[in-house]
């Protein structure tokens, strides 16, 4: 348990300017690619020796508001399935619960955290481990999609996914707004999962959304709206749970909205403009390079808790690499990003002025 | 020359009738067939087509689009063969493949669920149980399908003309009697019929077209066809493709004109006047430059008794097929009952010009008021739609009671949100309230950042909270409550300055 600062950095002006810089990429992304962003920001936290459970805290709660402002116009919109949600929202409050649990215990075990700051290498690792591990695959899949798409060929749903979606498990439980049969069981299982993977590094939706596409059968707007829905009743209890441990940085939330709230707007911009397949190519980069930031941080935890052996000066070289393959991603997806939609922008412009230029009605009728 | 589609649940007896009621009229034409004719003329698979026939809910706009693309295929096979003479279609979904076409008898074949599982029992060699659950799942999978692209119940009666029980009539005499009814005249071609008919074809094969043509398989287009004016509106995220449409159609049968725009979607202006100069005109245009949408007004005619839709100007980027002369064309004409809007045409006109002056493309429809919401379409892809002055003609009082059950008729029937013209406008106007508003959130928002971060470290000691049950509570409560406020606090001064830049 933290007593008093311990584990709260301190924040100079570099420091500051940087997590605003993490709030501003992680929400140009989080607009773009429609995932929360967390996979860049808690990472690019612990780099700056963030312990990775107040990273991980300060994140959620950072989420919480933001899900709760995005909400309100899905719901307006009608792509939110309460029902769905409401089901949902029940195993993923002991899927996050469980993982508070875990990431307090091994926090608790001690452990020295990035570049020598006071936390938990154990938690770290943790996490760093989780991240990595489940990022690897969305970022594969996502990479395998947009090679298909470029192929010309259709994507498709897993061999799994097929099987899952056919359980007709009783009770099936009817939900009217996404027009969709599902077996209960799966839906908790998948809640589970869900709270789990955003109790442990942030990210739910990277699994929550897919899974409602190709498991559940819900219409994609819809299944985006309902995971915003519930990623703000998930980003509420996932606030109270690390709050009542004293596992949240409010410093660090304040800046990530004062970086995340302005980077969503240009990122829902590009949406507009730019064509899906190369939404998918900047999502997959950008997940890829962070896995690896993380992966290269993996050493500095096991040296902490003494399962390698590493030259003194290794960690921080580690911990410098890893940082530096941090922000290349987000700066790479920015560019990318920003690149994308000025070429596209123009490119509507050259249009719509041809557009403009011409004026062609149907005949009337006697004219 | 009738044209006779059936719908049936599973083993409801429905291929009996086709079957019997082809015979009758001199035509053989079956599902199978239409099928393995769409596949052979348009190079896809069988096997596809039939599983975009039946199978769930596409999810991924790839299925979504090939799925739409097999469709087209089997509608203009069908219409085709609709067009050339008697037609039975007994397949799935089969009222719907030719929306519109009022001389369609549409046909339901209902059966009594023992008589369903009895004959699934001895066609298939299944126990009862087996045929039970096929019976169920097929029927769910059908309903559903049937929801997800056309947005009706597959079991509402008021979708069929005709709605027959095998269950205590022979099938020859159900046949003999589809066959009277297909004779009446409510049910012979007419001219208005035909060129809907003609419509559906044309759409469909320019579908088909640029679904196959590798240039523009990957494209995601809405066309629509009236009286020989193709228009094919796609996303601005695939403005490359724009030039490759007008070629990839060039020679295709039946296009008088083509018209190509560009929209991410489109929103529905339904008002009983349109105008460049009224008031809504301004916040509507804002809001399609905003959205990269197109506009469709929809003129509500006050004057009861249109039978149907009735399209009478498009604007877009215009391509005209060459060698084709321009023959006046039917805009909008008298037949059956359709509402003319006389006068207004030139203001219609000049609101679609002024549009497509700030580069929106649009197009007007007119229909008798009292017909609205049922003429509309529910797949139709509007985003939004905006009710202006309609009910002109009623006191003051009724014609805000009629508008609100309007928009609520409308929001349930389309499934999307429907907004009156002033609160359009309040919800788009940046004023002297929408200011202070903004002013005085951004000192707010700069207060909390300037106390947090002048007190740090209380803050942090006050959230971290130590092992006192009571300070950790107010810590988490204070965290729970505060973070929610000041994010939407700081998301509607956002909100506003990016209404403010039109950036929203």
């Amino acid at each position: 348990m933290l007593t008093g600062l311990d584990g709260f950095i301190a924040l100079d002006v570099s420091a500051v300017l940087q997590v605003i810089a993490l709030g501003f990429i992680g929400g140009v992304l989080s607009g773009f690619i429609g995932s929360g962003g967390a996979f860049f920001m808690t990472p690019g936290m612990m780099n700056l020796g963030v312990p990775g459970i107040i990273a991980v805290g300060s994140n959620i709660t950072h989420k919480f508001g933001k899900a709760l402002v995005g909400s309100r116009k899905h719901c307006e919109l009608g792509h939110v399935d309460h029902r769905l949600a409401a089901f949902m929202i029940a195993t993923s409050f002991i899927g996050i619960q469980f993982a508070v649990w875990v990431n307090t215990r091994l926090f608790d075990a001690g452990g020295d955290g990035h570049g020598g700051s006071s936390g938990s290498a154990a938690g770290d690792l943790y996490i760093s481990v989780v991240f990595v591990t489940v990022l690897s695959v969305v970022g594969a899949s996502v990479m395998h999609e947009v090679w298909r798409t470029l192929r010309g060929r259709e994507a498709q749903a897993s061999r799994l996914a097929s099987v899952l979606s056919n359980l007709s498990l009783p009770p099936i439980i009817h939900f009217r707004v996404s027009e969709t049969r599902v077996s209960l069981w799966l839906i908790l299982i998948i809640g589970l999962a869900v709270g789990y993977m955003a109790g442990t590094i942030g990210v739910g939706g990277f699994l929550g959304v897919p899974a409602m596409i190709y498991l559940f059968g819900v219409p994609t707007a819809v299944a985006a709206g309902t995971e915003l829905y519930l990623a703000m009743f998930m980003g509420g209890f996932g606030c109270l749970s690390y709050a009542w441990q004293g596992m949240v940085d409010i410093r660090l939330t304040l800046l990530l909205y004062a970086g995340s709230l302005f980077g969503i707007f240009v990122g829902t911009y590009g949406t507009k403009i730019v064509r899906q397949v190369m939404i998918r190519l900047v999502t997959a980069v950008v997940i890829l390079v962070c896995v690896l930031s993380r992966a290269v941080a993996i050493p500095i935890y096991l040296h902490h808790l003494g399962m390698v052996s590493l030259d003194a000066g290794a960690d921080a070289y580690l911990n410098a690499v890893s940082k530096g393959l941090l922000f290349a991603a987000g700066l790479a997806g920015l560019a990318m990003i920003l690149t994308l939609v000025v070429k596209a922008h123009r490119q509507r412009l050259a249009v719509q002025a041809a557009i403009s230029g011409s004026r062609t009605l149907v005949p009337r009728a006697g004219s | 020359m009738p044209i006779v589609t059936i719908s049936r649940g599973t083993f409801s007896g429905g291929r009996l009738l086709a079957e019997e009621l082809a015979k009758k009229l001199g035509c053989d034409c079956t599902e199978s067939e239409v099928l393995g004719e769409a596949a052979r003329k348009f190079g896809v698979p069988v096997s596809r087509l039939k599983a975009a026939m039946v199978k769930a809910p596409a999810t991924f706009r790839g299925f979504a689009r090939e799925r739409e693309m097999y469709l087209a295929a089997i509608t203009a096979t069908l219409g085709e063969r609709a067009l050339s003479g008697n037609l039975v279609y007994h397949g799935h979904a089969a009222h719907l493949l030719l929306p519109g076409v009022t001389h369609v008898l549409r046909v339901r074949v209902n059966a009594d669920q023992e008589f369903r599982i009895k004959a699934a029992m001895a066609r298939m060699n299944i126990s009862r149980e087996q045929a039970k659950k096929y019976i169920r799942g097929v029927d769910a999978d059908r309903a559903r399908w049937v929801d997800f692209l056309y947005g009706v119940d597959w079991s509402d009666p008021s979708h069929y003309d005709l709605i027959i029980n095998l269950e205590h009539m022979a099938v020859s005499n159900a046949a003999t009697a589809v066959c009277a009814v297909s004779e009446l005249p409510e049910f012979k071609p007419t001219p208005a019929s035909t060129l809907r008919l003609r419509d559906l074809l044309l759409a469909a094969r320019a579908r088909v077209r640029l679904g196959v043509d590798p240039r523009t398989a990957q494209a995601d287009v809405v066309i629509t066809a009236h009286n020989g004016v193709l228009s094919v509106k796609h996303l601005p995220q695939q403005a490359s493709i724009a030039p490759d449409v007008p070629r990839v159609l060039e020679g295709l049968e039946g296009v008088r004109e083509l018209h190509t725009a560009i929209a991410a979607t489109s929103l529905l202006w339904i008002d009983e006047h349109f105008s460049p100069s009224s008031d809504a005109f301004p916040h509507i245009a804002d809001l399609a430059e905003r959205w990269d949408a197109s506009v469709e007004l929809l003129k509500a005619s006050p004057e009861p008794g249109a039978a149907e839709m009735r399209t009478v100007a498009v604007r877009a980027r215009s391509a005209r097929q060459p060698g084709v002369e321009d023959d006046g064309g039917v805009v909008f004409d008298g037949e059956n009952g359709a509402a003319a809007i006389g006068s207004d045409d030139e203001d219609i006109e000049a609101t679609l010009d002024a549009l497509l002056g700030r580069g929106r493309p649009g197009e007007a429809k007119v229909v008798a008021a009292d017909l609205l919401p049922v003429a509309l379409e529910p797949q139709a892809r509007h985003c939004l739609v905006v009710v202006g002055n309609v009910f002109k003609d009623k006191p003051d009082v009724v014609r805000g009671r009629l508008a609100r059950e309007l928009q609520t008729a409308l929001a349930d029937r389309l499934g999307v949100p429907v907004v009156g013209v002033d609160d359009l406008k309040r919800r788009l106007h940046v004023g002297l309230p929408e200011a202070a508003k903004l002013v005085t959130g951004g000192l707010a928002v700069a207060l909390v950042y300037l106390v947090v971060f002048t007190n740090q470290e209380p803050i942090i000691r006050f959230i971290a909270a130590g092992d006192g049950r009571f300070d950790r509570i107010l810590a988490m409560g204070a965290l729970a409550i505060g973070t929610p406020i000041f994010a939407w606090m700081f998301g509607s001064v956002l909100g506003l300055l990016a209404r403010l830049l039109r950036f929203d």
